[in-house]
C-alpha cells in the first residue's frame, strides 16, 4: 500500500477534491446525472488503485486522470452527444443576465470530440501544463499542443461559422 | 477571433460556469462511492483473518498430535519465522513487483521468493502447520491494467499455487507447483491442520471487480499427496478456514449476483457454508446471514463471524455460533471498519481480535473475550490495544495497523501498520509503513521487524495475507 498521506484518509481526500472531480467530469460529459455517476465510479476506482499512486505527481492530477478516463469510457458506452442549440442544462442560471458570449462558448464545446474537450478542460479550466495534460491523456506534450490547436480551430469555426460549414458532432 | 482571445475567454467561461456547479454527493459518508468502498474492504479485510486462523489452526493441529484423546485442545507454540509480502516500487517508474520475504525477531529481513527481474508477482505466503513449508500464490500480469484502463481486470497469466520447503537456515526451495490457469488472480492458500490439503478461492468473477462478468468462481481443495483437486463450484469465497480437526472447511461467501447494471452489488445472500471433504457434502448454517469474515475457536466448537447490517453494510457486528447446534449470540455492538482483520481467535482460545475504525482509515485493534460478558449488556468485554507504543530503546510511536495476525505463542500481534516518525500524525507528516510485533501486554515494547513494508494489497485477490508468523519447526 504505497499511497501517501494526502490520500491515506480517503474520505477527507474525497471531500477535499470532489468538486473539481465532478466539474471535470461535467465539463467532459455535459450531463449532470451521468457526470455524478462517473465521479462516483472514479472515486471507487481511485480507492481500489490507490496503491498505484506513487506520489510523483499531485494527487489531484492523479485523480483527474482517473476521472477523465472514466468520463471518456462512459461516453464511449453511450450515444454520441448531439450539438445542442439551447443553453446547456448543466449551466447554472445567470442572475445577472449573464454573458451570452460565455454561454455560446460553453455550448460550442459540444462540437469537440470528447478527447479534445477533455484536453480543453484540463488546460483551460485546471490550468495544467502540457506535460501534465499529456500524462493524464496518455499522450505526448506535442500531441496535446496539436489537440488543443485543433480544438481551438473547431471552436472558432463553431463560433464564427462560415457559409456552408457544418459542425461535426462530438462524442 | 484571435487564438489568444479565445483562450482567455475559454478560461473565463469555464471557471465562471463550472465553478458554480456542485455535484450531488459532497459528503463522503453518504456517497455511493463510500458504500462501494465499504463493500470492497469487507472482502479485503478478511484475508488477514485467515492468517490468524492459520495460526490458530497450527496450534490446534499440533495439540491434536501431542494430546492423544483430546484432539481439540488448543496449544500455543514457540514463534518461528515470519513470512510477508513486499511490494517493491520501481525507482525508474516501471511496474512494481511483489516478492516474499522472511524475517524473525533475531534475523535480518531477506527476500526468499522472487526477484526484481522475474516478471512474476508472488504473494499470500502461508506457513504449513509444522512450520516447514511455505505455500504461496504467483501470477503474471498483475500490473497489466494500466491507469488508462484503471477499472479493468488485469490480464492475469499463469496463476499458480506453489509449495516450497523451508530449511532450518531459512532457505526456501520450491517443491510443487499447481497451475490454476490464466485470467484469475493468484491463489491465497489455507493449509488444513494436518498439512495434507490446501484450500483457496478461485474468483473468476468478483463483486469487487465490477467490470468482470460471467460466472464460474469456485473453491479449490488440493490434496498434496496425489495433487488431486476438488472443486466446489459456483461459490465465491470471501473467507476460508479449516476446522481445527480438519474435518470441515468453513466458507464465507455465496453464489454471485449480477445487479443488471455495470455495477455489481456483491454477493447474493452471503452465508456460512460448511464443506466436509470426507463425504463431499456442502451445507449452510441457517441462522447466519450477511456473513463476511469467520474464525473457528481453537477447540473447534464455535465459530465467530462478522455480520453486516441490512441497511448499512459498512457496519458490522460479531456473532458467535455453536457449530453443532447453530445457536448463536451477539458478541459486540455494531462497529465500522474500512480495513482490519475481522474476528480472529487467539491461539489460546481466550481472545478474539478485530479491527474497527478509529478515524478515517486509521483503525484500532480490539480484543474481546467471548466467555467474559458484561452483566449489563451481555456483550463480550473488550480491551482496546493502545495505538501509541514504545520500543525497546524507549522511543514512542503511533501504530495504526491495516493488517494484523497473531504470533503462534499468542502473546503478540503482528502488525503491518502506518507509523509516523518524529512525532504524531497530522498535517504534513508523511507516514511510513512498518511490520511490527506488538505484545498484547500494553507495557511491553513493540519491535519493528521491517521498515518500508510496501505491502501488496490488491482488491483482486479479495483477502491478502501479507504477513504470517509461523511456528518454530522444532517445537
Amino acid at each position: 500500500m504505497v499511497f501517501r498521506l494526502e490520500i491515506a484518509d480517503f474520505g477527507a481526500f474525497y471531500e477535499r477534491t470532489y468538486d473539481t472531480a465532478y466539474r471535470t467530469a461535467l465539463g467532459i460529459i455535459r450531463e449532470p446525472a451521468l457526470a455524478a455517476d462517473v465521479t462516483q465510479e472514479a472515486y471507487v476506482a481511485a480507492y481500489r488503485h490507490r496503491h498505484r499512486y506513487r506520489g510523483d505527481a499531485p494527487s489531484t492530477a492523479w485523480l483527474h486522470r482517473i476521472v477523465v478516463n472514466q468520463s471518456l469510457a462512459a461516453l464511449r458506452r453511450r450515444r454520441p452527444i448531439q450539438p445542442v442549440r439551447d443553453i446547456s442544462p448543466w449551466m447554472a442560471p445567470d442572475p445577472a443576465g449573464g454573458s451570452v458570449a460565455r454561454m455560446v462558448l460553453i455550448q460550442a464545446l459540444d462540437v469537440l470530440p470528447a478527447r479534445q474537450r477533455a484536453a480543453v478542460i484540463l488546460r483551460y479550466y485546471h490550468d495544467y501544463d502540457y506535460a501534465t495534460v499529456a500524462r493524464i491523456l496518455n499522450t505526448t506534450p506535442t500531441n496535446v499542443g496539436a489537440m488543443l490547436s485543433r480544438a481551438l480551430d473547431r471552436l472558432k469555426d463553431a463560433l464564427e461559422p462560415e457559409p456552408g460549414a457544418v459542425a461535426e458532432a462530438g462524442r | 477571433m484571435k487564438t489568444d482571445d479565445l483562450e482567455r475567454q475559454l478560461r473565463s467561461a469555464l471557471r465562471e460556469t463550472l465553478d458554480q456547479e456542485a455535484g450531488p454527493d459532497p459528503a463522503w459518508a453518504e456517497s455511493p462511492a463510500a458504500r462501494r468502498v465499504a463493500a470492497l474492504d469487507r472482502n479485503r479485510r478478511r484475508w488477514p483473518l485467515r492468517l490468524l486462523a492459520v495460526a490458530a489452526v497450527i496450534g490446534a493441529a499440533g495439540g491434536a498430535a501431542l494430546l492423544t484423546g483430546a484432539p481439540h485442545q488448543p496449544a500455543a507454540y514457540s514463534n518461528g519465522r515470519i513470512a510477508y509480502t513486499v511490494l517493491h516500487a520501481d525507482p525508474a517508474g516501471g511496474d512494481p513487483d511483489t516478492d516474499i520475504w522472511l524475517t524473525a525477531l533475531d534475523e535480518q529481513p531477506r527476500r526468499v521468493i522472487g526477484s526484481d527481474t522475474d516478471g512474476v508477482d508472488q504473494a499470500c505466503p502461508a506457513f504449513s502447520p509444522d512450520g516447514r513449508r511455505l505455500a504461496y500464490g504467483s501470477v503474471e500480469g498483475l500490473w497489466s491494467a494500466t491507469d488508462t484502463a484503471i477499472a479493468h481486470w488485469p490480464d492475469y497469466r499463469n496463476s499458480a499455487l506453489v509449495i516450497a520447503d523451508v530449511a532450518d537456515d531459512g532457505t526456501v526451495v520450491d517443491r510443487l507447483t499447481v497451475d490454476v490457469g490464466d485470467g484469475v488472480p493468484l491463489p491465497c492458500p489455507v493449509w488444513s491442520p494436518d498439512g495434507g490439503q490446501l484450500a483457496f478461492g478461485v474468483p473468476l468473477t468478483s463483486p469487487i471487480n465490477p467490470e468482470r462478468s460471467g460466472q464460474g468462481s469456485a473453491v479449490w481443495i488440493l490434496r498434496q499427496a496425489d495433487r488431486h483437486v476438488t472443486v466446489i463450484p459456483d461459490l465465491l469465497a470471501t473467507d476460508l478456514e479449516w476446522s481445527p480437526d480438519g474435518s470441515v472447511l468453513a466458507i464465507a461467501g455465496g453464489p454471485e449476483t449480477d445487479s443488471g447494471g455495470r455495477v455489481r452489488n456483491g454477493l447474493l445472500d452471503p452465508r456460512l457454508y460448511l464443506y466436509e471433504p470426507s463425504t463431499g457434502t456442502l451445507r449452510t448454517l441457517d441462522a447466519p446471514t450477511r456473513v463476511s469474515g469467520l474464525t473457528w475457536s481453537p477447540d473447534g466448537e464455535r465459530i465467530v463471524y462478522a455480520r453486516s447490517q441490512p441497511s448499512d453494510d459498512s457496519r458490522l457486528t460479531l456473532y458467535i455460533i455453536d457449530a453443532e447446534t447453530g445457536q448463536q449470540e451477539v458478541l459486540t455492538s455494531a462497529y465500522g471498519a474500512v480495513h482490519g482483520i475481522g474476528p480472529v481467535w487467539s491461539p489460546d482460545g481466550k481472545t478474539i481480535a478485530y479491527q474497527r475504525s478509529f478515524s478515517g482509515e486509521r483503525h484500532e485493534v480490539v480484543l474481546v473475550t467471548p466467555d467474559d460478558r458484561s452483566a449489563q449488556t451481555g456483550l463480550a468485554k473488550e480491551v482496546v490495544m493502545p495505538t501509541e507504543r514504545t520500543t525497546a530503546d524507549g522511543s514512542s510511536l503511533e501504530l495504526w495497523p491495516w493488517r494484523v495476525t497473531w504470533s503462534p505463542d499468542g502473546k503478540s500481534l503482528l502488525y503491518v501498520a502506518w507509523t509516523y516518525p518524529n512525532g504524531r500524525s497530522g498535517a504534513g507528516t508523511v507516514e511510513k509503513t512498518v511490520m511490527a510485533a506488538v505484545p498484547t501486554d500494553p507495557k511491553a515494547p513493540a519491535v519493528i521487524l521491517a521498515n518500508d513494508v510496501l505491502a501488496y494489497d490488491s482488491d483482486d485477490t479479495m483477502r491478502v495475507p501479507i504477513q504470517i508468523w509461523g511456528r518454530l519447526p522444532s517445537n
